[in-house]
């Protein structure tokens, strides 16, 4: 069988085997055409005549979307069943479950297009939070913190917790770089310090630095008193840096 | 005595030392038969300044042979800060490792700064064909560049057969600096053929800064997706420094 199936203004009979074949063998069905919706469930809703997009996904979800708006008009969660027929010059389109017991009729009175899918997607969806958006967008460039900053390592584990940066700075000195999504208070920097005093233990000179938005008066003074430095950066530039698709290059990749 | 060199007017020295802090905070000067060169790339390797200066920008330049001094730009420059209409005699000793300066202007001072053994990075040569030359006023360079640091953090450079077009943007606005043939800090344009790139602001704020206070005219190359070389026109010498493209 082809991995894709596209008719353009099928017939009700074409309609309905193509349908058939998709859903049994799992496709992504994409009907679009004039049709009214009803709805037997936990309530009544009808929905009278109009040009409509009906998917059906490889798992039984069923959205309906009119021409406008963001929100589907009606749904049916995956795990929905279905049964097509033609009757009075309509093709009939039900989704049903069990429990509870819902069902949706799509009655088509004239189809515009049909796609049957073979669709592939396994990728896992990642959700960033904000520090891992800051901390992804420094890695892609250094230089939003500091010029000439090299990450040697992240998530470094050491015994006072875990150092979200450990960097080299442009002289060569090991640099703990810390971020916080806002406004970063005493908390922020004590943790600071705690890594930068187990590292500064094992002899050379050692930097921390607490990237953030922004910092609270007592965070500043004893950023201060602890000779440890603060570093302005926003999550919004983070993301705008995140989202540019260019790449600073080296003057070796044009050396002969 | 290794190297012995005498100059009027001190601030040169220091600005040059300032321009090459620029980059890095440790410079190899190599002092031989045709004056003083560096040649270097900063740690990250995005930029390199190639210098030289002949030795007859000096009054007097001695050199029994080749010679290499290590220099912690950061304290040298913080020992050269005070520097008036003063002339400078530098007097470098291998065997000692320290750089002896003799300075006088209103009354005589001597400072001795210690050398570091460097050894000095191999840099290969860059051999690029740029479609674009040009030559601007250092100001007009250094205006467009804390311009444009202000809203982004690249600098794009665009030239068609007549112009040169300079622009940033970013959350805060867009900058936009045009030169064409009429403009007054726009001195010459040769175009081969039209092209644009980008470079990091970062870096293009700290060489221009301090360079530009070595020369009032800068030639500016460029090519699409390739290295910007800067040529800032001093006296006897050169001062060249690429910055490696931004690629989209």
């Amino acid at each position: 069988m082809s991995s894709k199936i596209a008719l353009e203004n099928p017939s009700l009979e074409e309609a309905l085997e193509a349908f058939k074949l998709g859903v049994s063998a799992r496709r992504i069905l994409i009907i679009v055409g004039e049709c009214r919706i009803d709805y037997f469930g936990r309530g009544h809703s009808e929905l009278d005549y109009g040009d409509r997009v009906v998917t059906i996904k490889n798992d039984g979800a069923l959205i309906i979307h009119r021409p406008f708006s963001l929100e589907p008009v009606n749904w049916q969660p995956s795990g929905s069943m279905y049964r097509a027929y033609v009757k009075n010059g309509s093709l009939i389109v039900e989704a049903y479950r069990r429990r509870p017991e819902e069902k949706i009729r799509v009655t088509f009175r004239s189809l515009l297009f049909l796609a049957s899918l073979n669709l592939r997607d396994y990728a896992s969806f990642k959700l960033y939070t904000s520090e891992e958006i800051m901390k992804k967008a420094f890695i892609k460039r250094p230089e939003i913190v500091e010029k000439g900053l090299r990450v040697v390592s992240e998530e470094k584990k050491v015994r006072s917790g875990l150092i979200d940066c450990l960097c080299v700075d442009s002289n060569g000195k090991i640099a703990v770089v810390e971020f916080k999504k806002s406004r970063a208070g005493v908390d922020a920097v004590e943790q600071l310090s705690n890594y930068v005093q187990e590292l500064r233990t094992r002899g050379s000179e050692v930097r921390g630095m607490l990237v953030a938005p922004s910092l609270t008066r007592e965070a500043g003074d004893k950023i201060k008193a602890l000779n440890l430095e603060f570093k302005r950066l926003s999550v919004k530039k983070c993301i705008k840096v995140l989202e540019s698709t260019g790449e600073t290059t080296k003057i070796s990749d044009f050396t002969s | 005595m290794v190297l012995r060199l005498t100059m009027a007017d001190a601030k040169t020295l220091r600005n040059i030392l300032t321009s090459l802090s620029a980059l890095v905070d440790e410079a190899c000067i190599i002092a031989d038969e045709d004056g003083l060169k560096v040649k270097a790339m900063d740690p990250s390797h995005v930029a390199m300044v190639d210098f030289e200066w002949s030795k007859s920008a000096f009054e007097e330049f001695e050199v029994d042979k080749p010679t290499t001094i290590g220099l912690n730009l950061e304290e040298t420059l913080k020992l050269l800060r005070r520097m008036g209409d003063e002339s400078l005699e530098l007097n470098f000793d291998e065997s000692v490792g320290k750089l002896e300066v003799k300075l006088s202007g209103r009354y005589k001072r001597r400072l001795t700064i210690p050398t570091l053994q460097l050894t000095g990075e191999e840099i290969p040569p860059l051999k690029i064909e740029f479609d674009v030359a040009a030559k601007i006023t250092s100001s007009c360079l250094t205006r467009t560049v804390a311009d444009a640091a202000t809203v982004s953090d690249i600098l794009r450079f665009k030239a068609t057969a007549d112009k040169l077009i300079m622009e940033a943007s970013g959350e805060l606005g867009e900058i936009t600096v045009e030169l064409d043939k009429t403009s007054e800090a726009l001195l010459d344009l040769q175009v081969k053929q039209s092209c644009s790139a980008s470079y990091s602001l970062t870096f293009l704020e700290d060489i221009v800064k301090s360079a530009s206070n070595l020369a009032g005219t800068v030639n500016l190359e460029f090519s699409t997706d390739k290295p910007l070389k800067l040529n800032f026109e001093i006296l006897q010498g050169k001062l060249v420094y690429y910055i490696a493209p931004y690629v989209e």
